[in-house]
C-alpha cells in the first residue's frame, strides 16, 4: 500500500515537472536573440540565405501548434512584402557599373521627393536589394516561429517585477489577436448573410471597424475581469513609481537605438541608449526584493541547454570571423559585383539556428 | 453577508438613475437568484457589489454598499478580490492565461501566496469544479462551458465569501449550462458559499435558491421568497407555469416537487388518454401549410467535410414550405453545418442541396441572401452598424429584400431602442436586434442556430409567436437547438442528427415523447404525450 500510495506521489510529481512539453521560454528567447544578432551581424548573401533556411525550417516544424496557424497570415504578409521590396528597391535606386537591362525612366518632380523610377537595372542594386530582403524575411519567421511556439503568459514571468505589468498588457494583447481575427470572419460572414459581399478592397473598411469594436469591447470586458480578480494591487510589483521609470528607461533606450541606426552614431542617440539602460537597471534593481510568487517555475531539460549554447555560439562564430576579417562576414555588392566568400564555419554558425527544430518535435507531440 | 444602504447610481450618459434606493440584505450562505427583464439593470447591480461600481464605470453613486463588512466605495474592487469573486457572461473575455493551470494561478499569483498554499488550492478547486481532466489543456482548447467553469476555479482559488455570476450561461448550451448550474450549486450546498447569480435558465436553480431578486427596470430592486416570487413573475419555468394554471399548492419548483401533485391526476385518466389522441390534434404542435407542391428545401445525400473532419455524412432531408422544423443533437453533431451548407457558406464534398429551387451548393450567399435568413449563434458579431434602425436598414438594403423598418421594430419590441447604439445594449436586448435585422423583409427560408442560448422567458415566447405566424405564411423555418421546450412549442417535425448522420425524423409529439433526454418538463412529469403546459391546461377534463 505504502508503496503505491509511494508511486502514485511520485508519478504525480513526475506530472507537475512535466507540464509543458516544449522548450523553456528562456531557450526561444536566447534563440530569437540569436537569430536576430546573426541577421544583423552579417551582410553576405550567402550567409544570409542559409540563415533564412534554418529559420524557416524551425517556423515550418512550429507552424502547425495552435498559435502557429493564428499567426501564419502575419507571416505570410511579412514575406510577401520582403519580397516586395526587392523590385522597389531596384527601381527607385539603381546604382553601379554592371548594368542589366534598362527599363523606360519615370522622374517624379521635386515637390514628390524627386524620385526616379526605372532606368537602368544593375547587378549590384539587385544584389543588395535581394539580400536585404532575405535578411527582412529571416526576420519575419523569427518572430513568426517565437510567437508561435511560446507560450506568452509563461514568457511574462521571466521579466523583472518591474516590468511586469507592462509584459502582462502585451501578453493579454497577444492573447486578443486570436479572438480578433475570429470575430473578423464572423462579421465578414454576417456581412455576406445580409447580401453584402465581404470580398475586396472595398468591403475591408466595412470589416475594420466592427473588428476593431468587438476587439476594444473584449479588451475592456477583460480588463474589468482583471480588476475583479485583483490584478494591479500594487504591493508586488515594486511600486507604480518604479514600473513606470523602467518603461520610460526601455522607450528612451529603444529610442536611442533606433536613432543610432537611422541618423548613425551621435552623442544623443549613444546618450538616450545609455540613460535608458541605466533607468530600467534602477528600475531592477529596486525590485530585486518583492516578486509575484509563482506556482512552478519552468524547469529546464538538456534540450533547453542545447539550444541555448547553441543560441550563444551562432553570433559568436560570426563575430570571431569578423573580427579576424575572414569569410566576408559584411559584404558590400558595390562598387562592383563579385562572389562572396564562403567560411565553413559560417555555415556552422547558421545551422545552429536550427537547434529549437529537436524539441518542437517532440512538445508537439505532448501538446 | 451583504448589505445594500440607499444605493443610487447613474451612469454618466443616463437620463435616470439604474438603481434607484436600493435597501436589502443578504445573509450568509444563501443562493439568490437575480432575475428581471434584459437591459434592465442586473449586471449593474452585480457590479455593485464588488465595487466594479462606481470605481471601473464611473457615474452619479450614493447609498453604500458592505461586503463581508468592507465598503465597496473604501476599497478598490482588486482590494476585494479575496472576498467576492465576479464571474462574467463570455468565458472567452475573462481568461488571462493560456492554459488551465496558469488560469487558475493568476489571482493568487498577483496576491503573491505562498507556493505550497497554491498548490493546495489548485488541486482543491480542480476537484470542487470537476475540471481535474483539464488541467494541462490549453484554453483555446476548451468548450465554452469547460472555459467557464475555468473562469469560476479561477475566481475560487482567492477563496472568496462570496461569488457573483452575471449571466454565466448565457453562452453556453442547454447541457453545459445545466453542468455549470449544478457546479454552481453545489459550491453553495457543500462550501457554503454565499452565490448572487443573475440567471435566465431558473429550471435547474429555482429549487434551491431562497431569494429571488426582481429588478423589473425601473431602478428598483424587489426582494421576494422564492415561491412567492414565482406565483406573481410573469419568467417562469413551464412546471411552475403548469402548477399555476392548475392551482397546485404550496407552489412546485421542480419536477421532483411536482411529481407530489401529479397522480391525483393520473388516476383522472390522464394516461389512459394518451393513446386516443389524434393524428390531427399532434399537427397542431406546429404549423403546416399543406397545399405546396415543391419543398422548399431539399437536402440529398448530403456530405460535408471539414479536413479530416466529417461534419455531415449522407444526410437526406425535406423541409416543405410552411414547416417547422427542429434540429437536435449534441454538439458537433453537424447541425451548424447544416444550416451554414443552406445558405452557401460551407460547400459540400458529395451531394445536393436546393433551397426554394436554387442549387445552393454552387451559390454565393451574398445572394442567397435575399430569400434565404441565416440568424447565427452569436448574435455580438452580426450586428456592425452604429443604430438598431441601421441595422435593420442594412440588411434591407443590402439583400434587396422589401420590408419595412419601423414594422420590424415593433414586432421586436425594440421602437425605444431604435437610436441606441448595438453595442450599448444588454444581451436579450442585442439578441432581438439580431433577429430583427437578420429575419427583416420576409425572407421565406429562416434558419436559426441556438436562438435561444440565454434568452429569457418572454423572448422566447416573443421568437415562437414571431416564427409560428411566418410559418403560417408560408416560410419553412429550421432551427438548430438544443432547446426542447422551444422544439415542443412551436416545431412540427423534429430531426435528430447524430455524428453527421440523421438518426431520427418524425412528428414532435412522437420524437420528443420517447425519448430519454429530450423531453421537457412536463412530459416528464406527466409522460404520455404531453409536452407542455398548454397541453395539459388545454384539455378541460384536467381542471
Amino acid at each position: 500500500m505504502a508503496v503505491a500510495a509511494e508511486a502514485r506521489g511520485a508519478a504525480q510529481i513526475g506530472a507537475l515537472a512535466a507540464v509543458d512539453g516544449g522548450l523553456h521560454p528562456g531557450a526561444w528567447l536566447a534563440w530569437l536573440a540569436a537569430g536576430c544578432a546573426t541577421v544583423f551581424l552579417t551582410s553576405n548573401p550567402l550567409y544570409l540565405s542559409l540563415a533564412f533556411l534554418a529559420v524557416g525550417g524551425v517556423y515550418l516544424s512550429v507552424r502547425e501548434s495552435p498559435k502557429g496557424r493564428v499567426f501564419g497570415p502575419f507571416v505570410l504578409i511579412g514575406l510577401a512584402f520582403a519580397a516586395l521590396s526587392i523590385p522597389l528597391n531596384v527601381l527607385t535606386g539603381s546604382s553601379g557599373p554592371s548594368v542589366l537591362f534598362t527599363l523606360p525612366e519615370i522622374s517624379f518632380p521635386d515637390w514628390f521627393g524627386g524620385v526616379t523610377l526605372g532606368g537602368a537595372v544593375t547587378a549590384e542594386a539587385l544584389v543588395t536589394a535581394t539580400t536585404l530582403a532575405i535578411g527582412i524575411a529571416s526576420l519575419v519567421l523569427l518572430a513568426g516561429a517565437f510567437n508561435a511556439s511560446i507560450d506568452h503568459f509563461r514568457l511574462i514571468r521571466l521579466a523583472p517585477s518591474a516590468l511586469s505589468q507592462l509584459m502582462l498588457t502585451l501578453s493579454v494583447a497577444i492573447v486578443v489577436i486570436p479572438q480578433a481575427v475570429a470575430h473578423a470572419r464572423a462579421v465578414a460572414e454576417a456581412r455576406r448573410l445580409r447580401g453584402r459581399t465581404a470580398r475586396g478592397l472595398r468591403a475591408l473598411p466595412g470589416l475594420l471597424l466592427p473588428t476593431l469594436h468587438g476587439a476594444l469591447e473584449r479588451s475592456v470586458q477583460r480588463a474589468e475581469s482583471m480588476e475583479a480578480r485583483g490584478f494591479g494591487g500594487s504591493e508586488r510589483t515594486g511600486g507604480t513609481a518604479v514600473s513606470f521609470l523602467g518603461v520610460v528607461g526601455l522607450g528612451v533606450a529603444m529610442w536611442g537605438a533606433f536613432a543610432h541606426y537611422w541618423y548613425g552614431p551621435g552623442l544623443w542617440p549613444s546618450a538616450a541608449m545609455a540613460a535608458g539602460v541605466a533607468l530600467v537597471g534602477f528600475g531592477l534593481f529596486r525590485t530585486i526584493g518583492p516578486r509575484a510568487t509563482r506556482l512552478r517555475a519552468d524547469s529546464w531539460g538538456l534540450l533547453d541547454g542545447i539550444v541555448i549554447a547553441a543560441a550563444v555560439t551562432s553570433p559568436g562564430l560570426l563575430l570571431a570571423l569578423r573580427v579576424m576579417g575572414t569569410g566576408d562576414v559584411s559584404y558590400l555588392a558595390y562598387p562592383e559585383v563579385v562572389a562572396p566568400a564562403f567560411h565553413a564555419a559560417a555555415a556552422v554558425a547558421m545551422l545552429l539556428l536550427l537547434t529549437p527544430v529537436l524539441a518542437s518535435s517532440r512538445g508537439g507531440a505532448q501538446r | 453577508m451583504i448589505r445594500v444602504e440607499g444605493l443610487s447610481f447613474r451612469y454618466p450618459q443616463a437620463a435616470c438613475p439604474i438603481l434607484n434606493k436600493v435597501d436589502l440584505e443578504i445573509p450568509t450562505g444563501e443562493l439568490v437568484l437575480v432575475v428581471g427583464p434584459s437591459g434592465g439593470g442586473k449586471s449593474t447591480f452585480l457590479r455593485s457589489l464588488n465595487g466594479l461600481v462606481p470605481h471601473f464605470h464611473g457615474g452619479t453613486y450614493s447609498g453604500r454598499v458592505l461586503v463581508a463588512g468592507r465598503s465597496t466605495v473604501d476599497n478598490q474592487p482588486r482590494d476585494l478580490a479575496g472576498t467576492v469573486g465576479m464571474v462574467f457572461q463570455d468565458p472567452e473575455s475573462q481568461v488571462v492565461a493560456e492554459t488551465v493551470e496558469d488560469e487558475l494561478t493568476f489571482g493568487m499569483e498577483t496576491a503573491g501566496l505562498q507556493q505550497a498554499t497554491m498548490r493546495k488550492r489548485v488541486e482543491e478547486v480542480l476537484d470542487v469544479m470537476g475540471i481535474a481532466q483539464l488541467r494541462n489543456r490549453r484554453l483555446d482548447t476548451l468548450s465554452g462551458g469547460e472555459l467557464q467553469r475555468v473562469a469560476i476555479g479561477a475566481v475560487l482559488t482567492m477563496q472568496p465569501r462570496v461569488l457573483l455570476l452575471d449571466e454565466p450561461t448565457s453562452q453556453l448550451d442547454p447541457q453545459a449550462a445545466e453542468d455549470l448550474l449544478t457546479a454552481v450549486q453545489r459550491l453553495n450546498d457543500d462550501l457554503g458559499l454565499t452565490v448572487v447569480v443573475a440567471e435566465h435558465r431558473l429550471e435547474r436553480v429555482i429549487q434551491y435558491s431562497s431569494r429571488v431578486l426582481y429588478i423589473p427596470g425601473d431602478g428598483s430592486v424587489i426582494a421576494m421568497e422564492t415561491r412567492q416570487a414565482m406565483e406573481s413573475l410573469s419568467l417562469a419555468p413551464p412546471v411552475v407555469r403548469l402548477g399555476r394554471g392548475l392551482g397546485w399548492s404550496p407552489l412546485p419548483l421542480s419536477v421532483r416537487e411536482a411529481r407530489t401533485f401529479a397522480p391525483s391526476f393520473s388516476q383522472n385518466g390522464m394516461h389512459k388518454e394518451q393513446g386516443t389522441r389524434s393524428r390531427e390534434q399532434d399537427e397542431e404542435v406546429g404549423s403546416r401549410n399543406q397545399d405546396v407542391s415543391a419543398p422548399a428545401i431539399a437536402v440529398q445525400e448530403l456530405q460535408v467535410s471539414y479536413g479530416e473532419f466529417e461534419a455531415l455524412r449522407g444526410v437526406s432531408l425535406e423541409v416543405p414550405a410552411g414547416e417547422i422544423v427542429a434540429l437536435m443533437g449534441r454538439n458537433g453533431a453537424g447541425k451548424t453545418t447544416l444550416l451554414r451548407t443552406l445558405i452557401g457558406l460551407e460547400r459540400p464534398v458529395r451531394g445536393s442541396a436546393s433551397v426554394l429551387g436554387i442549387d445552393v451548393t454552387s451559390a454565393e450567399t451574398e445572394t442567397l441572401a435575399r430569400d434565404i435568413a441565416l440568424v447565427p449563434q452569436a448574435p455580438d458579431a452580426v450586428l456592425y452598424r452604429q443604430t438598431v434602425e441601421e441595422e435593420i436598414a442594412e440588411t434591407l438594403e443590402a439583400s434587396s429584400r422589401t420590408g419595412e423598418v419601423d414594422a420590424t421594430l415593433r414586432e421586436w419590441g425594440l421602437e425605444d431602442l431604435r437610436s441606441a447604439n448595438p453595442a450599448d445594449l444588454s444581451v436579450g436586448e442585442r439578441q432581438r436586434t439580431a433577429l430583427a435585422a437578420m429575419l427583416v423583409g420576409a425572407p421565406r427560408v429562416v434558419l436559426l442556430d441556438e436562438p435561444t442560448r440565454g434568452m429569457d422567458y418572454e423572448t422566447k415566447e416573443q421568437l415562437v409567436v414571431n416564427l409560428k405566424r411566418r410559418a403560417q405564411a408560408g416560410c419553412a423555418v429550421v432551427i438548430a437547438s438544443h432547446d426542447v421546450e422551444l422544439a415542443a412549442q412551436c416545431a412540427y417535425r423534429v430531426v435528430l442528427l447524430s455524428e453527421g448522420e440523421l438518426a431520427v425524423d418524425g412528428p414532435t409529439r412522437e420524437v420528443l415523447t420517447e425519448s430519454l433526454t429530450f423531453s421537457t418538463q412536463v412530459n416528464r412529469l406527466f409522460g404520455g404525450r404531453y409536452l407542455t403546459p398548454e397541453d395539459v391546461l388545454g384539455e378541460g377534463v384536467l381542471t
